[in-house]
C-alpha cells in the first residue's frame, strides 16, 4: 500500500483545515477538503474549515438523534460550527482552545478537565482526547470524499505551533495516532508551513525575492494565539537555503482578544446612553464586533460606523439597540491596543503576582503583540536585537490592511538607519488556509525534491539533576541542569551525551525534571548548568521511567548516561544507556504529576 | 396488474392492523386529514399501497428545501424575524438599523448557498446582441421585436451558480420548523 495523496492538516486553536494534493502530479495542485458539520440541530453544512470547538449535548439531546451524522466517528459530541455558535451561551458544555491546554504544563493533560470549571454534569474530556476527537472529525471528512484512499494510508503532515515544546508535541502525536493518523506522519511547525505555502506560490522565483543574510520574520496571529518564527536565508555551495533560527514562546493573545476589547468598549458606550446590555446581548455584541472588525479599519469606509445589537425574541426591529464607533476609536482600541508603537527594547508587562492565581489558561497580561515581538527579537542575542528584512503574515487577523501596515511600520522602525525597507512577502487571499496548504505542499515536496527549511530543534533541552552535597535542613538540594539536546539538533540525528554517570534505581519510578530554553543556543550536550536566569530555562513536563528488577544486576541501581535522538519524523526520544552493557531504557514524558510542581 | 393489486389489498385488509386502517381511511376519503408533514400533499392512492409494503430500509426523512433555506436565513441573518415584524410602529431609522445587519447577513447566506451572480456579464446600459434562440426564461424582451436583435441591457438578470443547502436529518414531525422556540431556564 503506497500513499496516493499528500495531506496537510492544520489543527488550529480556533479553526482546523485539511488540504491535499496528488503525489503523482508533477506540479503540486493543492486543494481543500470539504468538512461536513452541524450548523444547527439536524442541519449539516459543509465548509472548508472546522471551528475547533466541541459541544457536549445532554443525553436526551443526543438521544433525539438530531446530532447523528452518517458513519458517526464519535458519540455524545457535536463538533464544528454549531459548537462554536453556542460556546459563548453555553460555556459549561463547550470546549474551546483544546490545543492551548495541550501545551499548558500546569495541568494534567491526560485527565478529563474540559470544559474548564464546568458546572454542568457533563462527561469531561482531557485536552488530549478533545484533540483526538477534532482529528477524528477531520479524518472522517477526508474518508467521506476519498472512500478508496483512507487517510491512514496517505502521506500526512500535521502542523503544530512552533512554540510547542517536546511534551506538547508528544501529546499531539499521541492524540493523532489515537485518532487514526498513520504511524509515520510528520509534525511541522505552523509558521514554516505558511512559509512553504509562500515557496509554493512563488515556485523557483522565490530566490529572486530574497538574498543571503536576509531574515524572514513569520508572524502568525490566530484567533487565540500568536506564534513567532525567524527564518534566515543562507548560502550553501552557491545555493540559497532557508534556516529556521528562532521561535517565540506560546503567546495566548489573538483575534478573539481584539473582538472582546471592541465589545467591551462598545458596551460602555451603550451604558453611557443608559442601555444596559443583558448577557445575551453582550454575546450578540461580541459576534457583531467580530464581523465589524475588518470593515471598521478599512480606509474610505463609513466613518463613524453603526454597530447594532439586534433585539432578542421575534421583536427584532423594536428591540434593536445601536451605537456608533469612529475609525479613530477603533484604531485606538485595535491598532494601538494590540500593535502599539514601541522601541525594540520594549518589554511586555508581566502578570502581577497574586496569591490567588487561577490555574486556567495563562492568557497574556499584556496584549501589545509588538512588545512581545520586540522582546522575542531582543532575546535572540545578548548584544543586539535581530532585525528582520522581510515579513510574512499569517492568520485571519491580518486580513485587515491596517494591522499589516502597522506591524510593518513598527518592525521597520527597529531597522538600523539607512537599511532598506522591510518587505512583505506573500499574498493575502489565503490567510486562513496557508498553513494547511503549505503542509500539504511540504508533504508533496519531500518526494519531489523541493526545498526544505532547515533548523532542527527550536530549543535546547536539559535534564535536571540534584547535585550531591551536604543536605541543608529545609533547603532542597541545589539543582543542576544537564544539556541533553543542543539548539538546532537536526531530525534524523542522535547524540551520546558526555557527562558523569547517573544512577538509576531499580523497581521504582525514576523521574527527571525537564527544561527547555529557546535562547541558550551555545550550550553543547553534556554541558552542566549550575545557575541560570529564571527567564532562560522553562520547565516542561518531567520525564520518567521504571526499571524492572529482572533487567538489572543485584546492586539495586544501574549507572547510566543519556542518549538523545530525534527521528526523521521529528519525534524526540531520550534514552538511558547503561555504561556496563548494551541495555538501554527509554524515558517518557510524565504529564500527570506535573500539575503539582 | 390491477387484479394483483386487488388481491394484495384484499389479504392485507383481512389481516387487519395498520394497513387495514389505512385502507379504511382511503375508502372513506380521509387520507388528506393526516397531520404528518409528509402527508401535507394529498397522497395518491397507489402510494398508500407502497407504504403498506414491508420496507427493507427506512427512508431518510426529508425536509422541503424551501424550509431548509428559510431556516438558514433565519438562523444566520434573522430574516424571518425581520419580515414578520409589523413595520407601522417604527420610524425608518429604527427599521434601517435592524435591516442593515439582517440584509448583510442574508446576502452572505445566499452567496454561500446559491452563489448568486448576474446572468449577463454586460452591465446595465450597455448594448447586447440577442442569440437567435433566446430562451424566454433567460431573456425578457421589450420594445419592437421585428427583426431587431440588438438592444440595451435594462437589468442583467440573476442566476444561482450552485445550490448547496444544508443537509437535513431531523425527525419528520419537525420538518416544517423554521426556527426553534427559545427558552431560558435561568431567567
Amino acid at each position: 500500500m503506497s500513499a496516493r495523496f499528500a495531506v496537510g492538516i492544520d489543527l488550529g486553536t480556533t479553526n482546523s483545515v485539511v488540504a491535499y494534493c496528488d503525489l503523482a502530479e508533477e506540479k503540486a495542485n493543492v486543494q481543500l477538503v470539504p468538512i461536513p458539520q452541524f450548523v444547527a440541530p439536524g442541519q449539516i453544512e459543509t465548509f472548508y474549515s472546522l471551528p475547533s470547538f466541541l459541544y457536549l449535548p445532554t443525553p436526551e439531546q443526543w438521544g433525539s438523534g438530531v446530532w447523528q451524522m452518517e458513519g458517526d466517528p464519535y458519540q455524545n459530541l457535536v463538533i464544528g460550527a454549531y459548537a462554536r455558535q453556542v460556546s459563548a451561551e453555553q460555556p459549561d458544555r463547550t470546549i474551546a482552545a483544546a490545543k492551548s491546554w495541550l501545551c499548558h504544563s500546569r495541568v494534567d493533560r491526560r485527565s478529563p478537565l474540559l470544559p474548564w470549571n464546568s458546572n454542568e454534569p457533563v462527561e469531561k474530556l482531557s485536552p488530549v482526547d478533545a484533540s483526538k476527537y477534532l482529528l477524528l472529525h477531520l479524518i472522517d471528512a477526508w474518508n467521506k470524499c476519498h472512500p478508496d484512499a483512507p487517510l491512514s494510508e496517505q502521506k500526512v503532515v500535521l502542523t503544530v505551533p512552533a512554540s510547542f515544546d517536546m511534551a506538547a508535541r508528544e501529546l499531539t502525536r499521541e492524540a493523532a495516532i489515537a485518532a487514526g493518523l498513520p504511524e509515520h506522519f510528520i509534525l511541522l511547525e505552523e509558521p514554516q508551513a505558511a512559509l512553504y505555502h509562500w515557496l509554493q506560490s512563488k515556485g523557483d522565483q522565490w530566490r529572486r525575492g530574497v538574498k543571503k543574510g536576509d531574515v524572514i520574520f513569520v508572524c502568525d496571529v490566530g484567533g487565540g494565539t500568536t506564534d513567532l518564527t525567524l527564518v534566515q536565508v543562507e548560502e550553501e555551495q552557491g545555493e540559497l537555503v532557508l534556516k529556521r533560527i528562532a521561535v517565540g514562546n506560546h503567546l495566548l493573545v489573538g483575534g478573539d482578544n481584539m473582538d472582546l476589547a471592541l465589545a467591551h468598549f462598545l458596551s460602555q458606550k451603550f451604558a453611557e446612553r443608559g442601555t444596559k446590555l443583558n448577557p445575551w446581548q453582550s454575546v450578540s455584541l461580541w459576534h457583531s464586533c467580530r464581523k465589524a472588525k475588518e470593515s471598521l479599519l478599512t480606509a474610505g469606509g463609513q466613518d463613524p460606523q453603526t454597530i447594532a445589537v439586534l433585539g432578542r425574541g421575534s421583536r427584532l426591529i423594536g428591540g434593536t439597540v445601536q451605537t456608533e464607533i469612529s475609525r479613530a476609536e477603533a484604531e485606538n482600541i485595535l491598532i494601538d491596543g494590540f500593535f502599539p508603537l514601541c522601541p525594540v527594547d520594549a518589554l511586555p508587562q508581566r502578570q502581577p503576582q497574586s496569591g490567588f492565581q487561577e490555574i486556567g489558561l495563562p492568557y497574556e497580561h499584556d496584549t501589545g503583540i509588538t512588545k512581545h515581538i520586540a522582546s522575542f527579537l531582543s532575546s535572540q542575542s545578548s548584544s543586539v536585537a535581530v532585525r528582520p528584512t522581510h515579513l510574512l503574515f499569517n492568520g485571519g487577523v491580518f486580513k485587515a490592511a491596517a494591522f499589516r501596515e502597522r506591524l510593518t511600520q513598527v518592525v521597520s522602525s527597529w531597522s538600523e538607519a539607512g537599511s532598506p525597507e522591510v518587505k512583505n512577502l506573500g499574498d493575502l487571499e489565503d490567510l486562513d488556509h496557508a498553513v494547511a496548504c503549505g503542509a500539504a505542499y511540504y508533504a508533496w515536496s519531500t518526494s519531489h525534491g523541493g526545498i526544505r527549511i532547515r533548523g532542527g530543534t527550536a530549543r535546547s533541552y536539559y535534564v535536571g539533576i540534584e547535585s550531591a552535597g551536604l543536605a541543608v535542613p529545609g533547603m532542597p538540594r541545589p539543582l543542576q541542569a544537564l544539556c541533553v539536546v543542543p539548539f538546532g539538533m537536526e531530525e534524523g540525528t542522535a547524540i551520546d551525551v558526555q557527562s558523569r554517570e547517573v544512577g538509576l534505581i531499580v523497581g521504582q519510578p525514576v523521574s527527571f525534571r525537564f527544561f527547555a530554553s529557546p535562547i541558550r543556543k551555545e550550550d553543547k550536550p553534556g554541558h552542566m548548568l549550575k545557575w541560570w536566569d529564571e527567564e532562560e530555562l522553562i520547565e516542561t513536563a518531567p520525564m520518567e521511567l521504571v526499571l524492572q528488577a529482572d533487567a538489572v544486576p543485584d546492586e539495586g541501581f544501574v549507572p547510566v548516561k543519556f542518549h538523545s535522538k530525534i527521528t526523521e519524523l521529528g519525534v524526540f526520544e531520550l534514552w538511558c544507556q547503561s555504561v556496563r552493557d548494551n541495555q538501554r531504557w527509554k524515558l517518557e514524558f510524565n504529564v500527570r504529576e506535573d500539575a503539582e510542581v | 396488474m390491477r387484479i394483483g393489486l386487488a388481491f394484495q389489498l384484499f389479504f392485507k385488509a383481512l389481516a387487519g392492523g395498520k394497513t387495514a386502517d389505512d385502507l379504511q381511511a382511503v375508502l372513506q376519503g380521509k387520507v388528506s386529514d393526516s397531520k404528518t408533514a409528509a402527508a401535507s400533499l394529498p397522497a395518491p392512492e397507489p402510494k398508500v399501497v407502497m407504504e403498506s409494503k414491508p420496507v427493507a430500509k427506512p427512508i431518510a426523512p426529508t425536509q422541503s428545501e424551501a424550509i431548509t433555506l428559510l431556516a438558514t436565513l433565519q438562523r444566520e441573518a434573522r430574516l424571518i424575524d425581520l419580515v414578520q415584524e409589523p413595520l407601522e410602529q417604527y420610524p425608518d431609522a429604527q427599521v434601517g438599523a435592524a435591516a442593515r445587519d439582517v440584509l448583510r447577513d442574508t446576502r452572505k447566506v445566499l452567496e454561500r448557498v446559491c452563489g448568486i451572480k448576474p446572468l449577463l456579464p454586460e452591465t446595465e446600459g450597455t448594448k447586447v446582441d440577442l442569440p437567435t434562440d433566446a430562451s424566454p426564461m433567460r431573456w425578457k424582451i421589450s420594445g419592437s421585436a421585428s427583426g431587431n436583435k440588438r438592444g440595451v441591457v435594462v437589468h442583467p438578470g440573476w442566476q444561482a451558480t450552485q445550490c448547496q443547502l444544508p443537509q437535513w436529518n431531523g425527525n419528520t414531525a419537525d420538518a416544517l420548523v423554521i426556527a426553534p422556540a427559545e427558552v431560558d431556564l435561568n431567567a
